[in-house]
């Protein structure tokens, strides 16, 4: 019997509904013998918090004599939810569940010989890498067979639910038999896997356990996203247009299919493809956070057991409630409105002193809006910057904290200051005090990046408002109630995203999926902006279009960002036409990308900022509705168009 | 066997049927331009064609005469410059007609990832039939252009003779009333050539309507009942294939071999009985057609159980390509019926085409009594009243006038019609 023979016999076997039956029994009872072990075994480590808990006093005295709820049982109850997360029992429950029901899922795609047999491969090229001396590309061999496995699975999913005989899904399960079997497609789909196999191996071990987590979610998630991008600017404009270059739509819009049709199938296509790929890349990030949340943490002995003793460690304590969290975040509300008349008033004396020595100074309408910015923009950066000889502390608020008060969830932190061209060698110390006396030990803090620190529940209002003051500088106990004032040599000035509080409402899993739904909604929209465009425009045209539209989108955070910066006079200061259209140009594309541009998917993945379900469904519909524009002009577009002209020929 | 011309000829009669038009064009013109929108070509000129139900019709002409152009216009993938066009009384960028069109381009376009049965299954989704359907369809097609045992290889692997039967199985898989065969034998070998003429033929004799574009003369003389020759995107000449190629002045007359004195008689007999005014022009023993030598060793070869790894000789035509229009079942059946009889009859496969033409043939050049012109147009711009067909049906053959401005005038005002028609729906 021929190889080819064999190898159709097992697929037959793999296909057969009796072999489906058999396997599909030994998961289940697999899967209920592990769950029973989970949840009848021995009873979770965290169970001892609960006692310590108990004998903890509910409520404790302040330094002014207040009793306020007592912050260490806020921090006991968060430890044990750590601990908690990392049971054995808990991960075994959840494992047993999920990997059973994607087993069923396998055999039942008629995968069921195909798919041990590759996961097993992987798994001995591994254990040889171990063995003979080349772990890394064991290691990489082992990342790549995984997630070519998921990609398979989701793949064979998506092309049996594009079964029905409609052309929309006909057209978008050809559109992924095109992806798999087209070198444009497939050469980009092996980079990404290779690259996300790899990226763990580069990560440095001797880094803290918190920052390697970061870094690999950011940068994981970050290339995925450029890298599917890429793809499906290329790809969706290459099926679209290619197909008329090579007549092939011939054929296919002589048959019963409508343009929009025709559209709305490669689109879906395409957008599959990219869900597609966003899964596998998710469900490796999520393998792969796993396997690094249970590596030992800086000042561990074993994960989640401190060196020290103590309960967890500062690394620990960050990486589970900063970045493998959903946090809620708040920046300071500004104590100033651009809208307020005390900005007329600046204004009008601004003026009065130009008057001085121009009499004839008499600015117009828009001059005025100008004016009142920078007046505004000065008093911004004024409220960010503390001197430590006149002003010595600066207050800020900070509102809608009132599930974190409610909950007793305490706050985490985040600040960073820019002073003396932050250089490295110079550290200063800041002081947080809190209006119920509260005062957090003083922090020794390096210049120019984020520093963050725990701050109990209790010191937010009953309205849910937390007011903070920082010192530039110290405060020194002398005597009861009396501190004296050490300040540090230089004014130091917060960056625009230098300071926020935040607090966690939940695991980092939920959001990491409504955050990768964001990207796909995000890659959907580019999906139609390539096809939208290869309707009208040959293939690197398309390309160049929906590319830029694309780089547009995405960088107009940092457009936005910059735009104060961008002085509309020359060198001379003289008002330059030139420098005022590149202004209002940028300044109104880039306001058309605000709520593309809000919703920052993979900055709220590696930093554990919750995506709400206002903030998601108002992107998802906002984008929905552009996609929905760019589908409806497409087909307008090619509905009229001559397909057996070409505009590439 | 002797072949004797002698200078008489016997036209066959041609009793008229009554069919209703599927394709109409008006005035058609396609002016291509340049990207400073100033004429380059005019591909297709003024052009005033209607394409009956049942009729298989040639589009003949030398390359760039506007054939290809022209048939781009009837599927809706070029639009015209001005006049109109109608297919199955409706304008081309109806969606809804492409159910009832099959179309093989000039060349096989075809996705190269997909092998032959993931193509067929494609385009068989695309009309939207179900999976048995869909497995009947394609076994049937792959069986009859000879590619079931290719049927799991990526098209781009295949010759391009190959490329085209999986094109015209693809045509064919909607079971099509009206199929557009863009020079259908292009790349093909003499075997697959005379199976596409073949299957021409047999579709043609099931009811189908075809449109045939070809500039090999041999292929339309074959099959088509009715064509049309373009040149500069302009129609020169039009007309049945007898009409357009028999010769009144001689008569052919196929015995078995004669010996002279024999042929010295028959000369003898027709010298007196015309009184010596006609007589045997030529005589002489016919040779093999180099087509049918080749067929024959191919055969052989065949039956030798020699290996190809090309297309093998196809089946018999798909079965589920129905004999006749549902609507039009019992016309159908007298038609077949006829036709059946005829060829029977026959004993050379290379004369049921030039046979069948005469049979049907809806010639314009043919003497027809008044109301045969309305009746077919009518018919085109009312497809969705079969009724009314009914009756013009029942006011027996009928055969058409040979003045084209008349018919010209009566399509224009249909077409008016129409039009407004489909103006009131939107």
């Amino acid at each position: 019997m021929s190889f080819q023979q064999r190898l159709s016999q097992l697929d037959r076997v793999q296909r057969h509904r009796g072999f489906k039956i058999a396997m599909s029994v030994v998961i289940l009872v697999a899967m209920v013998i592990l769950a029973g072990y989970a949840i009848f075994g021995e009873q979770p480590v965290s169970d001892r918090f609960d006692a310590r808990i108990e004998a903890m006093p509910a409520e404790v005295e302040n330094v002014l004599g207040d009793m306020i709820p007592n912050p260490d049982i806020e921090r006991a109850r968060q430890i044990k939810e750590i601990i908690n997360n990392a049971d054995p029992s808990t991960i075994i429950l959840y494992a047993s569940i999920t990997g059973g029901l994607v087993l069923i899922l396998v055999v039942w795609l008629n995968l069921g010989i195909v798919y041990p047999f590759l996961a097993l491969l992987g798994f001995l090229i591994f254990l040889a890498g171990q063995r003979f001396g080349f772990p890394v590309t064991g290691g990489i061999a082992l990342g790549m067979t995984s997630l070519a496995l998921i990609f398979m699975l989701l793949m064979r999913a998506a092309v049996l639910a594009l079964g029905y005989a409609h052309p929309v899904f006909t057209i978008a399960r050809n559109v992924l038999a095109e992806a798999v079997r087209m070198k444009i497609s497939m050469v980009l789909i092996v980079l990404l896997f290779f690259a996300l196999a790899t990226l763990p191996m580069v990560l440095e071990g001797d880094e803290s356990l918190r920052y390697r987590v970061q870094g690999f979610l950011q940068y994981s998630t970050g290339f995925t996203y450029l890298f599917t991008a890429l793809l499906v600017v290329f790809f969706g404009a290459a099926t679209v247009s290619y197909e008329q270059r090579e007549k092939v739509i011939w054929q296919t819009m002589t048959k019963p299919v409508a343009a929009w049709q025709y559209l709305l199938g490669k689109w879906l296509g395409v957008s599959l493809l990219a869900a597609i790929l966003l899964g596998v890349s998710a469900l490796g990030v999520i393998q792969f956070t796993e396997f690094l949340r249970n590596q030992p943490a800086q000042g561990e002995l074993s994960p989640f057991v401190a060196l020290d003793g103590s309960e967890l460690t500062e690394d620990r304590l960050k990486l589970e409630s900063e970045i493998l969290a959903a946090r809620v975040a708040r920046t300071p509300v500004l104590p100033m409105s651009i809208d307020s008349e005390l900005f007329d008033q600046a204004v009008e004396i601004k003026i009065a002193n130009e008057r001085i020595s121009n009499p004839s100074y008499d600015p117009d309408a828009a001059e005025r809006a100008v004016l009142r910015e920078q007046v505004f923009r000065d008093e911004y950066a004024q409220y960010f910057s503390i001197d430590p000889r006149m002003e010595q502390y600066e207050e800020f608020t900070f509102a809608g904290l009132s599930e974190a008060k409610a909950r007793n969830l305490p706050l985490t932190l985040r600040y960073k200051i820019d002073a003396e061209g932050n250089r490295p060698d110079i550290t200063y110390i800041l002081t947080f005090v809190f209006p119920d006396g509260t005062i957090l030990p003083p922090r020794r803090t390096g210049l120019g990046f984020s520093h963050s620190m725990q701050i109990p529940s209790h010191v937010i209002d009953n309205q849910g408002v937390l007011r903070m003051q920082i010192y530039n500088g110290q405060l020194i106990a002398d005597g009861d109630l009396e501190y004296q004032f050490q300040g540090n040599v230089n004014t130091f000035t917060i960056p625009p995203d230098g300071l926020e509080v935040s607090y966690s409402v939940g695991s980092y899993r939920a959001n990491f999926f409504r955050v990768y739904f964001v990207l796909w909604v995000k890659l959907a929209l580019l999906a139609m902006l390539a096809v939208w465009a290869s309707t009208f425009a040959s293939f690197p045209v398309a390309c160049l279009i929906a590319g830029g539209l694309f780089f547009m989108g995405e960088t107009s955070g940092f457009v936005q960002g910059a735009l104060p910066g961008w002085g509309k006079t020359n060198v001379e200061g003289d008002p330059s036409l030139y420098r005022t259209i590149i202004y209002h140009l940028a300044d109104n594309v880039s306001s058309v990308f605000t709520v593309y541009n809000e919703l920052r998917p993979t900055k709220r993945i590696a930093e554990g900022e919750l995506l709400s379900w206002g903030r998601l469904t108002n992107g998802v519909v906002t984008l929905g509705v552009v996609t929905l524009v760019f589908f409806g002009l497409g087909t307008l577009i090619f509905r009229r168009r001559q397909l057996a002209l070409y505009s590439g020929n | 066997m002797t072949q004797v011309t002698t200078s008489t000829s016997n036209p066959q009669s041609a009793p008229a049927s009554n069919p209703r038009a599927v394709v109409g064009c008006q005035q058609l013109s396609k002016v291509f331009k340049d990207f400073w929108m100033r004429d380059r070509a005019r591909a297709v000129d003024k052009l005033d064609l209607v394409i009956n139900e049942r009729e298989v019709f040639g589009l003949l002409g030398p390359n760039g005469s506007g054939k290809s152009t022209t048939i781009k216009l009837i599927l809706g993938l070029l639009k015209p410059t001005s006049g109109r066009v109608m297919v199955f009384g409706k304008p081309p960028t109806d969606v809804a007609i492409k159910n009832r069109i099959g179309y093989l381009p000039e060349e096989s376009y075809l996705y190269p990832f997909l092998n032959a049965r993931e193509t067929l299954d494609y385009y068989a989704k695309l009309f939207g039939l179900d999976t048995k359907t869909r497995k009947a369809r394609i076994d049937e097609l792959l069986h009859m252009v000879g590619l079931e045992h290719a049927q799991f290889r990526p098209v781009r692997e295949y010759s391009k003779g190959m490329q085209r039967r999986i094109g015209i199985a693809q045509a064919l898989i909607n079971d099509p009333d009206l199929l557009i065969l863009d020079e259908p034998t292009t790349g093909l070998d003499p075997i697959g050539t005379r199976q596409v003429k073949d299957l021409i033929i047999e579709l043609g004799r099931r009811g189908k309507t075809i449109i045939l574009s070809s500039h090999l003369l041999s292929d339309v003389e074959d099959v088509v009942d009715r064509m049309v020759i373009l040149y500069g995107g302009k129609i020169r000449g039009e007309g049945t294939c007898d009409e357009l190629l028999s010769s009144k002045e001689r008569t052919i007359i196929e015995t078995d071999e004669l010996d002279e004195q024999t042929i010295a008689e028959i000369d003898e007999v027709i010298r007196r009985r015309t009184g010596g005014e006609k007589s045997i022009r030529g005589v002489s023993a016919p040779r093999q057609r180099l087509e049918e030598l080749f067929l024959g060793i191919v055969e052989r070869a065949q039956q030798d159980k020699a290996s190809t790894s090309g297309a093998m000789q196809g089946g018999a035509t798909a079965a589920f390509l129905r004999a006749e229009l549902e609507e039009e079942k019992r016309h159908g059946e007298s038609l077949i019926e006829s036709l059946l009889e005829d060829q029977v009859e026959e004993t050379a496969t290379s004369d049921i085409g030039a046979d069948r033409t005469s049979e049907i043939a809806p010639a314009d050049e043919v003497a027809a009594p008044e109301g045969e012109d309305e009746s077919l147009i009518g018919s085109l711009m009312e497809e969705s009243e079969p009724e009314e067909t009914t009756k013009h049906a029942e006011s027996g053959p009928e055969a058409s006038r040979a003045d084209e401005d008349v018919d010209l005038g009566v399509i224009g005002s249909l077409l008016d019609e129409d039009q407004g028609d489909e103006e009131d729906k939107r």
